[in-house]
């Protein structure tokens, strides 16, 4: 088994650009699956791994933890070599001059985003963000050559690697939501099936970032489980982020308390972080927790969704940083979960 | 002339009101199929058993249009848009109802085409009060612009709506072949997408298909300052990668891609920045479907002088069969 850091760095790597999660399958499986009794690909591109309690007629939960990633994708090769591109999710282009990035074409090559010299730009040219439409990725190819590699469609991700900043926090391209992914691990690698109460599903969902819980949604309709948690990354305490709008570097993760998300499941999950004495917070999403509960909600004939957060900082960028105890403890907690019968009771009593 | 168009366009079938339409369809398509019914939403099912994977391939009968609102004492109608409409397109053109009666849009007086919307217009019918209108038209009926279509030089068909009636037409066109089918194929001509993709929906939870593939149009980067955008008219069948409503199944995209490289059929590769199509809603039906698109590259989108060229046409027909044909 893998510790946190560990994990990370062998899921980080691994191409998941949205849309394009089925690429990476192999390595995830290679990766990941120690700690499962079972890997179910789903068509949607969601990657299901299933650890069963061993008990006859036992219930199912979720933990959905979204594995695609931001990215660009190839609109046109232009002369020259260059890439026009499209986003795929919410990219932060304040950010994109001179990134680095990887073309998964034929073969995965290198490009960097080209950027405009401080001599050549007009006043005020810094003070824009540049379009998507504007963006132009040089390769270093002939446009004959790149012809052969890549094509329209192609999917690009960022090239940033995981590295350590002090002794818990770290940063790397694509935490979100690969931190969230590395904990749902962390859980199934310290549960034994004879302590579990439910039957354990981790749903490695597709396509959050590009549609929202397509991949969630659909999946979750095969699976059909009888509650579900959302694992996702909240916004860190940071310069510039204020503190009721996010969860501190190292204070655990942060439960979402939203008429989406189900009550008393939200309420006995943070009774189980005070009773195992595991550090949490709170975060108020009034309507919408932004995250794949929404659709994950209104699944069959409807399931009970609770959302915990991991704070990362420096969001949508190619530098996510993440403290790792954050992680640690977002795993005990659904570790917990999976242990507890109470939560998978039926009937009006749980509302109580 | 692409088969059946002339006919299609001519039925008045704004979202919601697609029923004269989906019979005039299902009229057309019972010879060819095992089975054709409506369901609950008005979308109109055609199976054909198979042995292969089960496909549905979808275009939508629906157009964009208006709904009579308000009869003012003057005898002006007020109405609200169906679908996106493009006011300054649509300005001082004739209309025309379900029961055949003719009437002008117009904007108020004064009002600048950078400010037309809705609430500017109005219809005229040549009543003169309120009651000579009511004997005209009724609140809740529905009306498009004048349909049309006409053929352009180099082989381009020109007119309104052929978004999606082309993609009607063209899954009618691939039914005539339906002897050559191995794959357990259905063509379902949807409702609503042009308020909110929601036909497809429910057909799809009610087909569960193995595969979903969408016909509806796509624009073009060559129409005269058009946004960057590598589809062309005359390109080909452009297959979908992406659009601002979905990521289409790799799996699928591949598939038809060697589909069309292995049966010479000319196609092109498109992201529609924008915009989003039935594909999305069949991904998401139920338990989800490898889903994706073959667009109609169209200029001038939701105007009355769309247009598309025969070539691309041809080329979707082609690529629609041959799906429908292959192993999945």
């Amino acid at each position: 088994m893998y510790t946190a850091k560990e994990i990370i760095e062998k899921l980080v790597p691994i191409m998941s650009v949205s849309g394009y999660e089925e690429r990476g399958r192999e390595e995830l499986i290679e990766a990941y699956s120690e700690p499962f009794d079972e890997y179910i690909p789903h068509l949607s591109g969601t990657h299901i791994f299933v650890k069963r309690c061993n008990k006859e007629n036992a219930p199912r939960i979720m933990i959905d933890a979204h594995f695609d990633e931001i990215g660009m994708i190839v609109t046109d090769i232009l002369d020259g070599g260059f890439l026009s591109v499209a986003n795929i999710g919410g990219l932060d282009r304040r950010i994109m001059p001179a990134a680095e990035v990887l073309i998964y074409g034929k073969e995965t090559i290198y490009g960097v985003i080209v950027s405009t010299p401080p001599h050549l730009q007009a006043p005020g040219d810094s003070k824009k963000v540049p379009k998507i439409d504007g963006i132009r990725i040089d390769t270093g190819y002939t446009k004959e050559k790149l012809s052969e590699i890549v094509e329209i469609g192609t999917p690009i991700g960022f090239y940033e690697k995981p590295v350590m900043l002090g002794e818990k926090r770290m940063a790397s391209r694509s935490l979100d939501n690969k931190a969230c992914c590395a904990a749902a691990y962390l859980a199934a690698a310290a549960l034994r099936a004879e302590d579990m109460a439910a039957d354990l599903y981790v749903t490695l969902s597709a396509r959050e970032e590009a549609t929202m819980a397509d991949g969630a949604s659909s999946s979750a309709y095969a699976i059909l489980p009888d509650v579900a948690i959302v694992t996702d990354v909240t916004f860190a305490t940071a310069p510039g982020v204020k503190a009721e709008e996010s969860g501190k570097f190292g204070s655990g993760p942060v439960i979402s308390l939203s008429a989406v998300t189900d009550r008393p499941l939200t309420d006995a999950l943070i009774d189980m972080c005070k009773d195992s004495e595991i550090p949490y917070g709170v975060t108020v999403d009034a309507t919408n927790t932004g995250t794949n509960a929404t659709m994950l909600t209104l699944v069959g004939d409807g399931i009970p969704v609770a959302v915990v957060s991991v704070p990362i900082g420096s969001m949508h960028t190619y530098n996510e940083t993440v403290d790792l105890s954050d992680i640690e403890n977002a795993a005990r907690l659904f570790a917990k979960a999976v242990c507890s019968k109470d939560i998978f009771e039926k009937g009006e009593d749980r509302y109580v | 002339m692409v088969k059946y168009i002339k006919d299609l366009v001519k039925i008045l079938s704004v979202s919601g009101h697609e029923e004269k339409i989906a019979d005039y369809i299902a009229e057309k398509m019972s010879p060819y199929f095992d089975e054709v019914y409506k369901d609950t939403l008005g979308n109109l099912i055609c199976h054909k058993k198979g042995m292969g994977k089960k496909l549905m391939m979808c275009a939508h009968m629906d157009e964009i249009g208006f709904i009579v609102t308000y009869i003012e004492d003057d005898g002006y109608v007020r109405f609200a848009p169906i679908g996106g409409i493009s006011f300054a397109a649509a300005a001082y053109s004739e209309v025309v109802f379900e029961n055949g009666r003719v009437g002008v849009i117009v904007p108020e007086s004064e009002v600048k085409p950078a400010d037309y919307k809705a609430d500017s217009f109005v219809v005229d019918l040549g009543a003169k009060t309120k009651k000579e209108a009511e004997r005209l038209c009724k609140i809740g009926d529905t009306f498009a612009v004048r349909p049309s279509v006409t053929s352009l030089a180099g082989g381009r068909l020109c007119g309104r709506p052929l978004d999606d009636k082309i993609g009607c037409a063209i899954l009618m066109a691939a039914a005539e072949k339906s002897d050559s089918f191995k794959n357990d194929v259905t063509f379902v001509f949807t409702v609503q997408e042009e308020v909110g993709i929601r036909g497809a929906r429910t057909a799809a939870f009610a087909v569960k298909p193995d595969f979903g593939v969408a016909l509806d149009v796509t624009a073009t980067g060559d129409a005269k300052g058009a946004k960057p955008m590598a589809v062309k008219l005359s390109g080909g069948a452009a297959i979908k990668i992406k659009d601002q409503s979905a990521i289409c199944d790799v799996t699928l995209v591949e598939k038809m891609k060697t589909l069309a490289k292995d049966n010479k059929i000319p196609y092109q590769l498109e992201i529609l920045p924008f915009g989003g199509t039935d594909t999305a809603s069949m991904q998401l039906a139920g338990e989800g479907c490898r889903a994706g698109c073959i667009s109609i590259p169209t200029r001038y989108i939701h105007s009355a002088v769309e247009t598309v060229c025969e070539k691309d046409v041809k080329a979707a027909i082609d690529l629609t069969v041959a799906l429908c044909s292959c192993s999945l």
